[in-house]
């Protein structure tokens, strides 16, 4: 199953990713129509800070077996079986918030849905299984200009970075990382010149 | 393999499943007592209330090949030599498997008349469907005796669809039994703005009437009489271990299982509103009878019918509820008794009311409660996460008693550029023609 992957130690904060999904789950496509639609799209993932105070975009991982199917009183919540995403079925939500409840990551949000007008219904990532028909990415992953998001599959994500990982470690370019891994060399720089700044003072 | 499982609602259901999804030759049989095929049960207040269609109600039916629904089949008795279920009219069904999924029913009000046609429990589709009748054959007043749970969802159903209701709570708090009686007051006060009547330190003793139906509800204390057209029992609900008993295992706190949800007798399993598991936040067995642990707990126990070893990490007491505008969600520990905990508690009138408790600074319980999704339900599955796996407050990224996360000392520029200190902000030119003149 494909997925979308988080890096968060490339990840910048810049929040393009809500909104291209807030974009891609609306009904214009673009985002001057989104901005004008009434009720306004919501995003499906949320940056907000992580552990270390860090940026982290949180999003729905799809989880099998997942809390919040199971808290899910109507069955409003399925599982696409080719995809492996978890969806919401907005006609037999009820707002009750038992997901949100359950979710353990807490990215499930109640939201007026152009689906079902007048009715606050549960809103989560669908890891665009509408895009991915087409032989697209999800819109996060698209949007992402650090490549903190990756689409795919997880088990084929994890082999290629730790064989990154080992094959740099044995030639000596790279250490082998404590339990956090270090942030890519541009937020380091962007640092020392945020150092360098500081130390001039304020007017400096 | 032949397995039966008792009951056809969360549990049941769940594991009917989970059991073909291990075992591809299961013949599975599901017993109901109730003439509808399987259904959700928490849906009726949304239903009463007219929220949502009668179709919602049921729910998808677990692998039609391998799964066969008995609706009106009454499990009378179990024999665990002969490894049968002995059914209400004198059949047997014999099984290889046993799951007592059986759930739970209302607490009665042991006071004499409580048989009267409408006097009704609010657990079942036929309940709902009884106060329908009565709504549509000209009921006007209701009494709702008991502010549980159910009592709380059937009084605002009720009032909902325009019925003149008042809620009997014998303490002094609506859902006492779930939070804290200053969460409880604040249900109480969005019950009233929906038009319920809200009584604290109401204890029925006496149902009055004749014919067959009660008239009024004689309550002592306060000593008055209030006069209606029907009366909801509320006061909670209770496991329903008939079955069990008979084994000789099961009291009125439910039925006993181990780790794996196993009852003591040989291939015998119990999950849902019945079983008693092992308590997360209270660290001692107890009967959680919620929703979600149901489902976990069925779906744990059928595979491991099939034959697998997997152990129940505990579960936890958790409910989500909303009344008009508010809503209130709550877990573990919210009324600690004496001992080592501690309790930390913010209101605030933009952000809700909210209530963490600690038990030597590990997290064991949580109340949140908002008004117009102000807090909403939506992180709080985060804090849950966090008492499920026993955290310390210390540990935790983020303040457990914040509505919003905590921006300070996150600022994208800035937290990426000075690598998380926070130096003085910047001093903006103050005094307008100065300001100007210098940003022209």
């Amino acid at each position: 199953m494909k997925t979308v992957m988080v890096h968060p130690q490339r990840c910048v904060g810049c929040m393009q990713c809500q909104s291209a999904c807030a974009v891609a789950h609306s009904h214009t496509q673009t985002l001057y129509g989104a901005v004008f639609e009434e009720p306004r799209p919501a995003p499906r993932i949320h940056v907000g800070p992580g552990p270390g105070n860090l940026a982290f975009p949180n999003k729905c991982r799809h989880c099998d077996p997942a809390p919040c199917m199971q808290a899910c009183m109507p069955a409003a919540l399925w599982r696409d079986i080719p995809t492996g995403a978890v969806l919401v079925d907005p006609s037999r939500c009820i707002n009750c918030g038992m997901c949100a409840m359950a979710c353990p990551f807490g990215v499930i949000r109640y939201r007026a849905d152009a689906r079902t007008p007048g009715r606050t219904v549960a809103v989560k990532c669908d890891n665009c299984v509408e895009r991915q028909k087409e032989g697209r990415v999800p819109a996060c992953v698209e949007t992402c200009l650090v490549g903190a998001l990756e689409f795919g599959d997880p088990n084929e994500i994890l082999r290629d970075e730790s064989r990154r990982l080992a094959r740099e470690v044995s030639l000596g370019i790279r250490q082998a990382p404590a339990a956090i891994p270090q942030r890519p060399e541009a937020v380091e720089l962007w640092r020392a010149m945020g150092d360098a700044a500081e130390a001039l003072g304020p007017g400096g | 393999m032949r397995y039966v499982i008792v009951g056809a609602c969360a549990a049941g259901l769940a594991a009917a499943e989970a059991v073909c999804s291990v075992d591809p030759s299961a013949e599975v049989t599901l017993l109901t007592e109730e003439p509808y095929p399987p259904y959700s049960r928490p849906l009726i207040s949304y239903a009463l209330a007219r929220e949502i269609p009668v179709t919602l109600y049921d729910l998808p039916p677990p692998s039609p090949g391998q799964v066969r629904v008995r609706t009106s089949t009454r499990a009378a008795g179990v024999d665990p030599e002969r490894k049968e279920v002995v059914l209400e009219g004198g059949h047997s069904l014999s099984y290889d498997r046993l799951l007592l999924a059986t759930g739970a029913s209302s607490r009665p009000l042991d006071l004499a008349g409580e048989g009267s046609t409408n006097v009704l429990g609010f657990r079942t589709r036929s309940d709902a469907e009884v106060l329908d009748r009565e709504i549509r054959g000209g009921a006007r007043t209701a009494l709702v005796l008991g502010g549980g749970l159910v009592g709380v969802k059937a009084a605002h159903a009720l009032a909902t669809r325009g019925l003149d209701v008042t809620l009997c709570i014998g303490s002094d708090a609506p859902l006492s039994q779930v939070v804290n009686p200053e969460a409880g007051r604040k249900v109480a006060e969005a019950l009233e703005d929906e038009g319920v009547s809200v009584r604290t330190g109401y204890r029925p003793s006496a149902l009055e009437g004749e014919g067959g139906r009660v008239t009024a509800v004689r309550f002592d204390p306060p000593g008055e009489t209030l006069r209606c057209d029907l009366v909801v029992r509320g006061k909670g609900v209770r496991p329903r271990t008939e079955l069990a008993e008979v084994l000789g295992f099961g009291d009125r706190d439910g039925i006993p299982v181990d780790a794996r949800l196993r009852t003591p007798a040989p291939d015998i399993w119990a999950a849902g509103d019945v079983a008693r598991t092992f308590d997360v936040a209270w660290q001692a067995p107890r009967v959680n009878a919620i929703w979600p642990a149901a489902v976990e707990q069925g779906a744990l126990a059928g595979r491991n019918m099939a034959g697998s070893h997997e152990t129940y990490p505990g579960s936890l007491a958790m409910n989500s509820v909303k009344v008009g505008h508010l809503h209130l969600v709550s877990a573990g520990i919210t009324r600690p008794p004496d001992g080592p905990y501690e309790v930390r508690d913010v209101w605030d009138p933009t952000a809700g009311y909210r209530r963490v408790v600690l038990r030597d600074d590990v997290l064991v319980g949580a109340v949140v409660v908002g008004t117009d999704g102000r807090p909403g339900p939506d992180r709080t599955g985060l804090l849950i996460a966090a008492i499920r796996r026993g955290a310390r407050i210390g540990d935790l990224p983020f303040d457990p008693l914040a509505d919003r996360i905590s921006w300070s000392g996150f600022a994208f520029g800035r937290e990426a550029v000075t690598g998380g200190r926070r130096g003085p902000a910047a001093t903006l030119p103050t005094g307008d023609p100065v300001g100007k003149e210098v940003f022209r």
